[in-house]
């Protein structure tokens, strides 16, 4: 367990607000997300299509494209602000401070080149080397992500390679500079679960090799519970629960994680059918007044259809926005 | 090789049209490399001074132009000849006995034996004459000449007459002795008909001038006259392809390849860049940069191209230059729209957005990213333009826009064969050549770069890629 309270954080994000501004209005994709990573932890950012999370992790690059812009709020890496940085500097923490690595292998892989190219690419950008001692790396990093035959592969075409394989090929991309924080889109998304697995290992044991902190953004509560440290869970641009662990799956005090983890098919209890939320993320265009859980809240209230609720601590280092977590803390005792 | 490399290839040549293409393009090429071997710019009026430029199709003139001592065309040549059969048989015998004596004077006595073998009565005598000689002859080494000499066939009476006449000397006066005033009007044609061709371009103007009556320059006064026209003629051995306006049709499809190539090369390159810049920049960028440079686009795009190249050529002057200068004009707007559209798809690859998040700059990101899964269309789209600019280029030369005359040019030798396309009267096909093969190199030109974008297309297209 890491010890969190004496740890300097190695990335802090402080209100951010990210909006897009569409032909239709004003898309309030992050609004207010605070959240801090500590060296060599991992923290889980999970919700549904639509709440923010992937916008989350672009701010952060600052990769949003042209109608995307961050509003307020401070991203602090290693005591810098990235927001106050010049487009030239965070080219250089892009990639070699910070890595990333997406959803869909099948397309983040340029078609066009071979996999050995792409993974040079990164390395001689950064670090400077020749031609030839790039692809040594390539091929190094090619069997460190489990490529098999790497001196074979780090010539073939991704249309060549499996799922599997490109998603491990994206990772050896990714680490080929020692990033301090590699961030995962929803790495395992796109393949089938014997590989999420694999790949799941491969990171974890890849992240306690290189001592990174990783960022798992995911809708999959199994994956957080597999690989993360702590959680942020996030709802319609909010964050709405965030702690550690097993604080969050034992002890929940949002009724919106509360019904994720209910969602969750368990072996251990019998149960006649599987519990699922009702209705669907709000249009970000026209986000519900109050909470903005409230229409599809099981427990809400006269006052959550007027009243925002505020993060608040609810028991140490576990915050949550909801005006009646009591009311889970009394079904658990039920 | 790259194992990659290697099955794109094998996939392009397995393709049956891409060889075809191919091959017919390497021809072509072959053809325009050994231009100067395959049609040796020589000015026909006069070998010893050079052509100063090879591309202006040299050409036969009569008119106004003296002709040089060393001068020999053997299409000038064709040209009196065709005019003075005319006046042959119109003339009174007496006017042909000064033409008969300056040919049996200006002839090698061996050529005059071709015109005495169709003459009865002069063969005869010559034949008794031979006769008498034949021991002499069977000494010199020729076999049998008795009876070659008798033979039915006239091939043989030209060989011992010929030989006769080169080995001795007195048979060769004899040859040249015979009486032009006593000839009937029919030896008289026949003598000169058969020997005219031996003499050289300036006996042979002399002799015109002579059946004509006309002193000076005897090739004016003949085309004034309406003794020699401009039609097309074609002599098989010398002018395979026929000849227009005085000019060699094989000479000007021979050089008129490197026109081609020329056209098709510049245009498409200088148009493809344009269209490059202008696509690429709106597609990445986007925003008003993008609706400006679109609009541009769709202006040029709604003027009619003859229209523009017409008014664009009355600005600049005529001349191959300024018809290119018209097609790269006109001509950027497809390629710009082609890139545009596919840069802003691939823009919007996870790919782009991954090499981003690695801190690459956006230049090598379109350097290295968005160009190269952008550019094989636009590489497509070239080769095809390639042909079909040559036919554009020909339409402009056609409507005389476009080379300046007597220029090596598929289009400009179209435009001089205008008047003889429908042929003489009662005979359709008449002037063919003068059409078909300019014609003919073009569709296999524009045929063969069609087909090599084809295969292409079919290699490169990511969809069909396994």
């Amino acid at each position: 367990m890491i010890d969190v309270e004496n740890r300097e954080p190695i990335l802090r994000v402080k209100d951010l607000k990210t909006y897009f501004y569409t032909e239709d209005g004003v898309v309030k994709a992050v609004d207010g997300v605070s959240f801090e990573l500590y060296p060599g932890e991992t923290l889980g950012i999970v919700g549904e299509s639509g709440s923010g999370k992937s916008v989350t992790s672009l701010s952060i690059m600052r990769l949003l494209d042209e109608r995307g812009r961050i509003v307020s709020g401070e991203i602090i890496f290693k005591g810098k602000d990235l927001l106050k940085l010049s487009e030239g500097e965070m080219r250089k923490i892009r990639g070699n401070e910070i890595a990333m690595i997406f959803q869909e292998p099948m397309v983040a892989l340029n078609p066009v080149y071979t996999i050995g190219d792409q993974i040079m690419e990164a390395i001689i950008l950064h670090q400077g080397v020749d031609e030839k001692k790039a692809r040594e790396m390539a091929i190094d990093l090619l069997r460190k992500v489990g490529i098999p035959e790497p001196e074979k592969r780090v010539d073939q075409y991704p249309h060549q390679l499996s799922g599997g394989m490109r998603q491990r090929a994206m990772i050896a991309m990714a680490l080929s500079c020692r990033p301090s924080i590699l961030i995962a889109d929803e790495p395992t998304t796109a393949l089938d679960v014997t590989i999420q697995a694999q790949i799941l290992d491969l990171m974890k044991e890849l992240q306690n090799e290189y001592g990174m902190a990783l960022i798992m953004i995911t809708h999959d509560m199994g994956v957080i519970a597999e690989v993360a440290d702590r959680v942020a869970v996030m709802y319609a641009g909010h964050l709405v629960e965030y702690g550690e662990v097993h604080e969050i799956f034992k002890r929940p005090r949002h009724p919106y994680t509360y019904g994720l983890l209910s969602s969750i098919p368990r072996l251990d209890v019998e149960q006649e059918k599987l519990k699922s939320i009702p209705g669907t993320v709000p249009d970000p265009l026209n986000f519900p007044t109050g909470c903005r859980f409230h229409p599809r809240c099981e427990f809400a209230e006269e006052r959550c259809k007027v009243e925002e609720p505020e993060m608040v601590e609810v028991l140490p280092n576990h915050y949550s926005r909801c005006f009646f977590w009591k009311k889970l803390e009394d079904l658990e005792v039920k | 090789m790259r194992q990659e490399t290697k099955r794109t290839l094998r996939r392009f040549l397995r393709n049956p049209s891409s060889i075809i293409g191919l091959s017919v393009l390497i021809f072509f090429t072959a053809v325009a490399t050994f231009a100067p071997l395959i049609a040796p710019p020589i000015n026909p009026m006069d070998p010893s001074r050079k052509v100063s430029n090879p591309y202006i199709m040299p050409k036969v003139t009569w008119k106004g132009e003296p002709i040089p001592p060393s001068g020999r065309s053997d299409a000038l040549k064709e040209f009196i000849i065709k005019g003075m059969q005319k006046q042959l048989y119109k003339a009174k015998a007496s006017e042909l006995v000064p033409v008969v004596k300056h040919v049996m004077d200006r002839a090698r006595p061996g050529d005059l034996c071709e015109a005495y073998s169709k003459s009865y009565k002069i063969k005869s005598q010559v034949k008794a004459k031979l006769l008498s000689m034949v021991d002499e002859l069977e000494k010199a080494g020729l076999s049998d000449p008795k009876s070659m000499i008798n033979s039915y066939m006239p091939s043989d009476f030209i060989v011992v007459c010929s030989e006769a006449a080169d080995m001795d000397k007195d048979f060769a006066t004899y040859l040249k002795s015979f009486d032009a005033d006593s000839m009937s009007k029919g030896d008289l044609i026949t003598i000169i008909k058969y020997t005219v061709h031996y003499l050289s371009l300036k006996d042979l103007e002399k002799a015109a001038s002579k059946l004509f009556g006309v002193d000076g320059n005897v090739l004016k006064w003949m085309e004034e006259n309406g003794y020699i026209k401009r039609d097309p003629i074609r002599t098989v051995d010398y002018h395979p392809f026929g000849m227009i306006d005085g000019r060699d049709i094989m000479y000007g499809v021979v050089w008129g390849t490197r026109t081609a190539f020329k056209i098709g090369i510049i245009v498409t390159f200088f148009g493809t860049i344009i269209g490059l810049l202008v696509g690429s920049i709106a597609g990445y960028y986007g925003g008003w940069i993008d609706e400006v440079l679109m609009r541009i686009t769709d202006v040029f795009l709604s003027i009619p191209f003859l229209v523009a190249a017409i008014v664009l050529t009355t600005f600049l002057g005529t001349g191959l230059d300024k018809v290119m200068i018209a097609m790269i004009v006109f001509g950027w707007m497809g390629t710009a729209r082609l890139i545009r559209g596919n840069i802003l798809q691939v823009k919007e690859e996870q790919y782009i957005l991954a090499a981003k998040a690695l801190g690459v700059r956006d230049y090598f990101i379109i350097m290295r990213h968005v160009i190269p899964n952008t550019i094989f269309p636009v590489v497509i789209q070239a080769s095809m333009r390639m042909g079909s600019l040559v036919i554009t280029a020909a339409a402009l030369s056609f409507l005389g826009l476009g080379a300046p005359t007597g220029y090596a040019d598929w289009g400009s030798i179209l435009n001089y064969s205008r008047d003889w396309i429908l042929g003489a009267q009662g005979e359709a096909f008449k002037y063919w050549f003068a059409l078909a093969y300019p014609g003919i190199a073009m569709v296999l030109f524009v045929l063969s770069w069609n087909l090599l974008g084809d295969s292409l297309r079919d290699t490169f297209d990511p969809r069909l890629r396994g």
